[in-house]
């Protein structure tokens, strides 16, 4: 009697736990079901090819920037290969896209198509590494583009695109106060013109057509990947001859260009509305100088790249349209050049399925080297082209075009900074000292200082 | 049906599987990993024995300022919250017109997540506060002082309403008539305050401070989102120290560490905590 | 002496009302700025709009997929809510009517462990969870069960623990079984405790980004709302514009629910902490 009610007990349970276990995974699969159902009839109307069996790709990825762009590009793709499905996650702002690929690398579950760039996390997500080196788009790579993600000469990364970074100004303003600057090349000269301009500003004689202008420049205190990731290259660049591997493997940094670092921080301090008390600069993130000042005219110049176009066009497209380089000063090594970088690579994860894997190379092959995908790798998303065969397809923004003027010129210095020892260094480390030399908590000597030692302590570990 | 033991088992085990899983197992494999040299990636970590701990107590003086600031905070949380929480609930528990309504403007801030709230916080103050060109309402998030209180008033903001709700039932569990006995002995409203109301809510009280402290302990979201630690570490609580030694420093193993002693100091704290306020509750 | 009152009574609505306005006024900024372009936001961002956009909803629901993901978002929420309520019951009652010392080990354990912090168990628990299959949906509401017991198992205890057991001793005596006397006799008896449960329950799960983002992991259809938010901001830039227009739209659901609910909230918070 007892034992009965017991099993009854347990089958009343274990009912009420399947059913709501199959309510679960009953809502799941529908969808599931739904998908491929509808794959097959296509499957079945469009193509006849047995050999083409229905792979599924995922990419994660996270330049929003470009999500629908891609999108876009993706249902061309699979409307044109209708036996691949392609699902496209993207992380969006707020967090960490290397937190995601982490999790997901501790579940085993890496996506079949992600990001991974320079030494360093190259070796750090070795094991999903696809060796892609014998892939068609390897021959046509411009110079230096794949060096980032080629480990004992493979290659593990499709470049995303090539990006630069410097001074961008707004051209018209400085025309409109009669300052040239389509001629500067040395740190003098752009410290001259922005005290012509400031001159300009402080007079009044440029309030009709710029009301809101008040200072040259805004430094994004904010952004420690502005201080850290991109504007600490002025003293690595040099030091290290631009070249990545040199600083991966430098035991020691000697920081011998860090008075061009301080005298390139100092000039843009100079000219911004926090030029007496650096404290404020620490409150001015990314879209308060792009969005707010510079788009709004309340600034004329800033440190930033040519990604920031679009931003600046949401705003005022007629600012976006005079935007230019300026040269990112290095006192005592070149003062008339830009930095580039690659923006990051396409990887594949080699512990997918080998049809997924083949089908993912397809993929990446079509995106940049068909000529559907040229156009909408440079038209739709405006991505500089990283390929020789690309002809004269060229982003038509100005800022891009700017690049290439620097480019053609030889104006050009090699960013460094993937191989500082992660991004812990670059913005833990560095930008947050920065960040502490404008609250004045630390002086230059002791930034340079102390991330040094953080630089031989990591290295070392 | 008397107490059989597969009764017993039958009606935990929902529950006792999901949490061994999602959080008992992952925390006992944490206490491994803090022995470890993990990055978080690879799949064979080095045992490395006490060298993480070591290393806190020796290196990491980071650490050691976050806890202080972490620690600060939660005291000055806890005060605060708990006092603005307490006059909420005096307030409308006052018989006047729209005092309903108050009670849910001030519980709505609980609504809404901890993220979204970092950033819309982040908003005013960063481009709000200094559009009134007002000096005392410029540069709140660049120095540790104002990050301080800043973090302080959005925490005091979403939580004092909570905690409003809390001591409002308190305050209606006290009866009518002795706060009345009381008026009419001469009593003043500052006497009956004390010496009537307070004690008859300090058990409100003990679950008032447990639940701030814990929280405010482990607040991560307003942290990252509001000021992400900046300038040069300077706001950064602990939860947030141990997320980016964990996936910036990709140094999971000490990531577990500092988790670890966390924990630990957190749950002291707790049970010290728990213990006056019951002997207060008991005295009172 | 009726003056005197007359003056206090509005000094406190005056002071409520300045309180009120002080609580209110990041949402309201939040709704201004939802009507405000993106270069109006910049341009002057405490200011009344000018012009007036309404076309930032109608982008901003269009870009989060609005309809599919509140109702991803409703449909986990719910039925995540449904089952810790189902299972933390259980549990706590067999908690405290079994006087044992496994018990009292198990109910600390449960409590000890609102002391840590999600983020150190993390990475552990993606691994476990991808070898048992449930990185997706029904892996999140497991998941939130898993998360969602300890304090659910905490009110449910402590409201317990007020109950006389006779009632249900009666109905074991009628033959009942441990199952029937629970669902028939225990279970109605909770339903104050039950309402504060699920109204924390759903607050918690409403708001979540870090655990669906990552669980949910590649069944992008299932993404939810506060996912979809942060899809407004980029790897540099933030849409503003957008993201009011979204936070707003992610609110209003939530608020609705709270307007609703009002009552048995207070009740319920009170309920919850108090016991």
């Amino acid at each position: 009697m007892k034992k009965m009610k017991k099993v009854k007990k347990v089958v009343a349970l274990m009912l009420a736990l399947v059913l709501v276990a199959s309510s679960l995974t009953g809502c799941k699969s529908d969808k599931k079901t739904t998908n491929t159902s509808t794959k097959q009839s296509e499957d079945k109307s469009g193509d006849t090819d047995k050999s083409k069996e229905p792979v599924n790709i995922e990419i994660l990825q996270y330049k929003v920037e470009i999500n629908d762009q891609l999108q876009a590009a993706i249902d061309t793709y699979t409307k044109e290969n209708p036996n691949v499905k392609i699902t496209l996650q993207t992380i969006g702002g707020g967090e960490d896209i290397g937190v995601t690929y982490k999790s997901r690398a501790a579940a085993g579950d890496m996506p079949d198509i992600f990001n991974c760039i320079g030494p360093d996390e190259c070796g750090r997500y070795k094991d999903f590494l696809e060796d892609l080196s014998d892939q068609p788009w390897v021959s046509h790579a411009n110079a230096g583009m794949l060096d980032l993600d080629t480990i004992d000469g493979k290659v593990y990364g499709l470049p995303v695109s090539t990006e630069a970074f410097g001074l961008i100004a707004n051209k018209k303003m400085f025309e409109d106060a009669g300052v040239d600057i389509s001629n500067i090349t040395t740190y003098d000269q752009l410290d001259q013109a922005f005290a012509a301009l400031q001159a300009k500003i402080d007079d009044g004689s440029l309030a009709d057509k710029w009301p809101m202008l008040k200072n040259v420049t805004a430094v994004q205190g904010a952004e420690k990947w502005v201080l850290g990731d991109h504007a600490v290259n002025v003293a690595l660049a040099p030091e290290f001859k631009e070249d990545v591997f040199a600083a991966y493997n430098a035991k020691d940094i000697q920081f011998s260009y860090k008075d061009a670092y301080k005298d390139y921080i100092d000039l843009q301090l100079k000219y911004s509305a926090n030029a007496k008390d650096h404290a404020g600069a620490v409150s001015v993130g990314y879209s308060d100088a792009v969005q707010g000042a510079l788009a709004l005219g309340s600034v004329a110049v800033i440190q930033q790249g040519n990604w920031i176009y679009n931003d600046v066009n949401t705003v005022d497209p007629k600012i976006a349209e005079n935007l230019v380089f300026l040269p990112a000063p290095v006192k005592g090594y070149k003062e008339d050049s830009i930095f580039t970088l690659v923006a990051n690579y396409w990887c594949v994860n080699s512990q997918s399925d080998a049809k997924v894997k083949q089908a993912s190379k397809d993929f990446l092959n079509w995106l940049y080297q068909s000529d559907a995908g040229k156009d909408i790798v440079v038209n739709k998303f405006g991505f500089l082209p990283v390929f020789d065969n690309y002809g004269d397809l060229a982003p038509k923004d100005p800022l891009s075009k700017g690049i290439l003027d620097y480019m053609k010129a030889g104006k050009v210095i090699s960013a460094v900074f993937k191989g500082a020892p992660g991004a812990d260094w670059l913005q833990q480390v560095f930008g947050s000292k920065v960040q502490g030399y404008l609250t004045g908590d630390l002086t230059w000597d002791q930034v340079f200082d102390e991330s040094a030692k953080e630089w031989n302590s990591m290295r070392n570990k | 049906m008397r107490r059989s033991k597969l009764g017993f088992w039958l009606f935990l085990a929902p529950c006792l599987i999901a949490f061994s899983v999602v959080e008992l197992y992952p925390m006992l494999s944490g206490f491994y990993y803090s022995l470890t040299d993990w990055d978080g990636i690879s799949a064979t970590p080095k045992f490395i024995g006490l060298e993480n701990f070591k290393n806190i107590f020796t290196n990491e003086k980071m650490f050691w300022s976050c806890f202080g600031f972490t620690a600060a905070f939660a005291i000055c949380s806890v005060i605060l919250i708990n006092l603005v929480g307490f006059a909420l609930a005096l307030l409308v528990t006052k018989k006047f017109r729209g005092a309903n309504l108050l009670r849910g403007v001030f519980f709505m801030p609980n609504l809404i997540g901890g993220l979204l709230l970092g950033f819309a916080w982040q908003f005013i103050f960063t481009k709000i506060f200094p559009a009134t060109n007002i000096p005392f309402l410029q540069n709140w998030l660049t120095d540790k002082e104002t990050g301080f209180a800043a973090l302080l008033i959005v925490m005091v903001w979403q939580m004092s309403g909570y905690m409003m709700i809390i001591y409002i039932a308190a305050l209606q569990n006290i009866p009518d008539n002795i706060l009345e006995a009381a008026a009419i002995d001469g009593a003043g409203g500052f006497r009956r305050l004390k010496d009537i109301t307070m004690p008859m809510v300090s058990q409100a009280f003990t679950i008032g401070i447990f639940l701030i402290l814990s929280n405010s302990f482990k607040l991560f979201d307003q942290n990252l989102a509001l000021t992400n630690g900046d300038p040069n570490h300077a706001t950064e609580m602990l939860a947030l120290n141990i997320y980016k030694t964990a996936f910036s420093a990709n140094d999971m193993g000490m990531a577990q560490a500092k988790a670890i002693i966390f924990f630990i100091s957190v749950a002291i704290i707790s049970i010290i905590q728990l213990y006056f306020s019951k002997k207060r509750e008991i005295e009172a | 002496m009726c003056n005197e009152r007359k003056i206090s009574k509005f000094f406190k609505i005056i002071i409520g009302l300045f309180v009120a306005a002080l609580f209110l006024f990041p949402m309201f900024m939040l709704l201004l700025a939802s009507f405000k372009s993106q270069k109006n936001i910049f341009l002057d961002v405490i200011g009344w709009p000018k012009p007036i956009v309404l076309t930032n909803y109608g982008e901003a629901m269009k870009r989060m997929d609005y309809g599919s993901a509140l109702w991803n978002l409703l449909w986990i929420t719910i039925v995540a809510t449904i089952i810790i309520i189902i299972f933390t019951s259980m549990a706590s009652w067999v908690l405290v009517r079994y006087k044992t010392r496994v018990s009292k080990v198990l109910f600390y354990v449960f409590a000890i462990s609102m002391l840590i912090p999600f983020q150190c168990v993390m990475l552990p628990l993606m691994s476990t969870l991808s070898k048992l299959d449930l990185l997706n949906p029904k892996g999140l509401i497991f998941a939130y069960l898993g998360f969602g017991s300890p304090l659910s198992i905490i009110l449910y205890h402590g409201f317990i623990k007020g109950i006389p057991a006779e009632l249900e001793e009666a109905a074991a005596i009628d033959g009942c079984s441990m199952f029937r006397t629970f669902w028939g006799v225990v279970f109605p008896l909770l339903s104050p405790i039950t309402m504060t449960v699920a109204i924390l329950n759903i607050m918690w799960i409403w708001n979540d980004y870090l655990l669906p983002s990552l669980v949910i992991g590649s069944n992008v259809q299932w993404n939810t709302l506060p996912l979809k938010t942060f899809f407004f901001f980029g790897q540099f830039s933030s849409r503003w514009d957008y993201a009011s227009a979204g936070l707003i739209m992610s609110i209003i659901p939530i608020i609705i629910f709270y307007l609703a609910a009002q009552k048995k909230i207070i009740k319920g918070v009170v309920d919850g902490a108090i016991k």
